[in-house]
């Protein structure tokens, strides 16, 4: 069943794929019949990292104690094109590898049609059709792109890669809106779609491990409100995201499966940022309600928090430190998981509820277009916490140290 | 009578602490804005300035499309302007463009290599914006006061 949903999912992502080819094929063959203004609006952006990952006890990214792992990879190429002023036809193709959760796949990241409405010296309001990247606090939209965030890994409170498919991109339509003001600009995202529900991710992090039945995503809402001052020396954000999802149960009994259900799950996400010369500080705060309806239980809301600080502090153009401490909790009247642990129908222990990471980093950007970063975590808990790396969760240590290195190329 | 004289030297070097400061500022090779010749608004607003540079306003008011060039970010000219004209840092620039570029909601600047080759882009594009030092303007381009 669940191979067949991934063949399934594969067929559509190589059609698209050569859907893609086909129209990047027809696009470079007739741009000598186009004016000269169609070469100069096509644009090709890329990126590429590579991650090394190495920890002291547990796994991430792979088999990333003794020697380490070096299963963390991440590549991007882009293109945009501009066919009229108003109009931007633009995709980007992901291929991402992190460990046993993404062994490696290719997927088209974002697929869309900018058009914008109404362009003044005040105002920008605008749709856009397609696969729309999710707007959520400061990080989320560029979160694959190192050159785009603090860290190699992003504080995983408020970004957790263990269910990125969710937060990653929604098939559907959104609205935008940019006022700039005397006092600040504000821009405003509405959007309405079918945010992706890969069961690979999904499954352990809900389950623990793969079960036979498979997630699909209903549709779903996402609003964010940005505040900016003085180009950005002050920026605020509030996101709203409403992400609704189903399990269809293969039907077979417990242990090897649960019974059908549905999630919702809503982040309100509350963010800040000052950004000095030479100095930045930002703080996001999440207040998350994660209702489950079915799996054969009964009805059931987790209030979580999450909430991380960080401070940067840039020595010159090429050098960069950070720290940053982030929490997570899963139930935030359940701060050290023993209530949740003891009704857990898949035994899980009491600190999967919960994590606590203290980041240390230095970024080195040699030139632009090139950057290495190393970090180190010490986290007291394990709650994002790859459990597909891990495949036993009740065989890992509270107390971990992980330490990262990434290398990026951008063009 | 030494207090007054006193008294007298702090104001005249209060006094004059801001001119020399924007005489340092707005100095002879300080970078201006730039537009292609056919471009003649009488002057532009600092927040459309931002909103062109940022790569979210993408016409002029007579909707031809606006054609953003910039140096590299490691430029000294570039860092000057982006910090004295934008009143952006660089580093927040460059991220406000990424965040465009990798999320497939806007396009960067094109980038040019020295600020010859600024001008040239510049003079032959129709609805062209870039900056120069001073002292590089040639009558190929217009400069466009900030206001």
């Amino acid at each position: 069943m669940t191979e067949s949903i991934c063949s399934q999912s594969n067929n559509s992502l190589s059609r698209i794929t050569r859907i893609g080819c086909l129209a990047c094929w027809i696009m470079l063959y007739s741009a000598p019949l186009w004016s000269f203004d169609f070469a100069e609006n096509l644009q090709f952006h890329g990126f590429a990292s590579q991650g090394y990952s190495l920890t002291s006890e547990n796994n991430f990214f792979g088999h990333s104690q003794n020697d380490g792992s070096f299963d963390y990879t991440e590549i991007g190429a882009n293109a945009s094109w501009l066919p009229l002023n108003h109009l931007q036809l633009s995709g980007q193709l992901l291929f991402r590898r992190a460990g046993e959760t993404q062994p490696g796949n290719l997927l088209l990241d974002y697929g869309l049609l900018d058009y914008t409405l109404l362009s003044d010296e005040t105002n920008r309001w605008g749709l856009r059709l397609g696969r729309v990247k999710n707007p959520t606090g400061f990080y989320n939209e560029t979160r694959d792109v190192a050159f785009t965030r603090p860290s190699i890994l992003l504080p995983q409170s408020i970004y957790p890669d263990s269910i990125r498919s969710l937060s990653l991109s929604s098939d559907g339509l959104s609205a935008y809106g940019e006022r700039r003001t005397e006092y600040g600009d504000f821009f405003l995202t509405l959007g309405a779609g079918y945010p992706q529900a890969i069961d690979r991710e999904l499954e352990p992090f809900f389950f623990g491990e793969r079960l036979p039945g498979t997630f699909k995503s209903k549709l779903s809402y996402i609003s964010r409100l940005l505040y900016e001052w003085n180009g950005g020396q002050v920026r605020a954000a509030v996101t709203y995201f409403k992400a609704n999802l189903d399990y269809n149960s293969s039907n077979a009994p417990f242990p090897s499966d649960v019974p059908s259900g549905s999630l919702k799950i809503q982040p309100w996400i509350f963010s800040l940022q000052y950004n000095a010369e030479h100095w930045s500080l930002t703080g996001e705060y999440s207040l998350r309600n994660v209702n489950s309806q079915g799996f054969g239980q009964p009805t059931n809301t987790l209030s979580q928090a999450a909430y991380y600080i960080q401070g940067s502090y840039r020595f010159s153009p090429h050098w960069e430190a950070l720290l940053r401490y982030d929490v997570d909790y899963a139930d935030r009247n359940d701060k050290n998981g023993k209530k949740l642990a003891a009704s857990d129908l898949f035994g899980r222990p009491d600190y999967y509820w919960f994590a606590k990471d203290w980041t240390s980093g230095l970024t080195w950007n040699i030139i632009p277009e090139f950057m290495l970063r190393a970090e180190y975590h010490y986290v007291d808990g394990i709650r994002w916490l790859p459990a597909l790396d891990n495949p036993d969760l009740n065989d890992t240590s509270r107390h971990w140290n992980l330490f990262l290195i990434m290398a990026s190329y951008r063009f | 009578m030494k207090r007054q004289v006193l008294h007298c030297l702090a104001r005249c070097i209060l006094l004059c602490l801001p001119i020399l400061a924007i005489a340092d500022e707005q100095g002879a090779d300080s970078p201006v804005i730039i537009v292609s010749p056919q471009q003649t608004p009488a002057a532009i607003s600092k927040n459309a300035l931002r909103a062109m540079f940022g790569m979210r306003l993408r016409n002029w008011p007579d909707q031809t499309p606006v054609h953003v060039f910039v140096l590299r970010d490691d430029n000294p000219t570039h860092s000057v302007f982006s910090k004295q004209i934008l009143n952006i840092y660089p580093h927040q620039l460059r991220l406000a463009w990424d965040r465009l570029v990798f999320s497939g909601t806007g396009q960067a600047p094109t980038e040019v290599s020295s600020e010859e080759e600024m001008r040239e882009q510049v003079a032959k594009t129709p609805g062209a914006i870039g900056y120069l030092s001073r002292s590089m303007v040639n009558d190929r381009v217009h400069m466009l006061p900030v206001q």
